[in-house]
């Protein structure tokens, strides 16, 4: 039997794609390309100005998937194409920023610019995504702003029990470092209460496989309060200690490298963060994808 | 690192107020703009006297889509030099 496309090649669902999708990643390698021939100044505050185009692509994700886009338009604005459109904008409007600005003033601000650009695309994507969804009753609203006030005040106290141990972690990346706890708990337990308290989200591959493996290594029935509470705490842990290899990881190299490191950060922030964006706009609206 | 070289990374200069406004209005444009092609049916049904297909409305609404927002963000942009000088 001749072995399907799928199973001879892992990433079939990436390249598999329309052409308008290739379009968009060939787009996307020449904002790429220019922003590594302007070599824009990366620093840890950068990081935290691409945060809001972080939420602005799992608003779009979200968006496109309860409003109907033009077919041509499908490719580039669902699943990995929202968050590459996305990409798209945010480095052509650096590079336009880089272009244009003269003083040496203006350059050393420009991150915070580009957030507050992220900002307002952020703003337009989540306000019309919350109009779609009409009436919001109070308890999806109050679960996601208890989650997130939940995860920050544990990501801080997290990483200032990890830097009273490793230093480097307080010393060189302490802001960078509670985001990127900060992402993947908030990013685990809204999954979590999406899941089990509204039913309104599906399962991440790594929670569908601990389901499963709860399910074989304990006697507890599927759906029962002690299943729920195993796989759970099972996958927060697993959440919380990939963060914190990460920062362990990367504070290393924070005072030697310290543009490969925030790009690291932020490589690993986005991971959590975008995942814990779509996952309480889902709440919030009460929609599954 | 010395005191001085301290002083000189902490140094950061105050964003411009109207630099910020700017920067969030052309947020607000780029957000408008991936969001104006879900009111695509919506915006042509209101023009009764265009007969194209739905490959032709397409293109139609993404190349007057294409010259508004990059008018938009040329002018904005523009301000923003303009500013900058």
């Amino acid at each position: 039997m001749i072995p399907s496309f799928e199973a001879l090649v892992p990433l079939a669902s990436f390249v598999d794609q329309s052409p308008s999708f290739y379009g968009l990643v060939v787009l996307a390698l020449v904002v790429t390309g220019m922003l590594l021939f302007k070599r824009p100044a990366i620093d840890q505050q950068t990081v935290f100005s691409l945060v809001p185009w972080m939420v602005a692509g799992s608003a779009l994700f979200v968006f496109a998937n309860v409003n109907g886009y033009p077919d041509q338009l499908v490719p580039v604005v669902s699943a990995k194409g929202a968050y590459l459109s996305v990409y798209v904008l945010l480095g052509l409007a650096w590079v336009a920023m880089l272009e244009t600005s003269v003083k040496p003033e203006t350059e050393q601000l420009l991150p915070d610019y580009l957030g507050v650009m992220g900002l307002g695309v952020a703003t337009v994507l989540v306000a019309f995504t919350l109009l779609h969804a009409g009436a919001l009753p109070t308890d999806r609203l109050i679960w996601p702003v208890g989650l997130t006030v939940g995860a920050a005040v544990f990501s801080s106290v997290a990483v200032f029990l990890l830097g009273s141990v490793v230093i480097d972690v307080l010393a060189y990346a302490s802001k960078l470092s509670v985001l990127v706890v900060f992402s993947h708990t908030l990013d685990a337990v809204a999954r979590i209460a999406g899941m089990e308290v509204f039913q309104s989200i599906n399962h991440s591959t790594l929670s569908w496989y601990i389901t499963q493996f709860t399910a074989m290594t304990t006697t507890a029935t599927p759906g029962s309060e002690a299943f729920i509470l195993s796989w759970s705490l099972t996958y927060l842990v697993l959440k919380v200690g990939f963060a914190v290899f990460a920062v362990l990881l990367l504070a290393g190299y924070a005072r030697d490298y310290p543009i490969r490191s925030s790009i690291g950060f932020g490589a690993v922030a986005a991971i959590g963060l975008t995942s814990a964006v779509t996952n309480l706009l889902l709440i919030v609206i009460g929609g599954a994808l | 690192m010395s005191n001085q070289t301290q002083t000189e990374a902490t140094h950061k200069p105050t964003p411009s107020g109207m630099k910020t406004v700017f920067a969030y209005l052309a947020g607000l444009m780029l957000g408008i703009l991936l969001i104006l092609p879900t009111l695509e049916d919506s915006l042509f049904s209101m023009m009764i006297g265009l007969r194209l297909d739905a490959t032709g409305r397409s293109l139609l609404f993404g190349l007057l889509m294409m010259f508004v927002v990059s008018m938009g963000l040329f002018t904005l942009f523009q301000i923003f030099i303009f500013l900058d000088r």
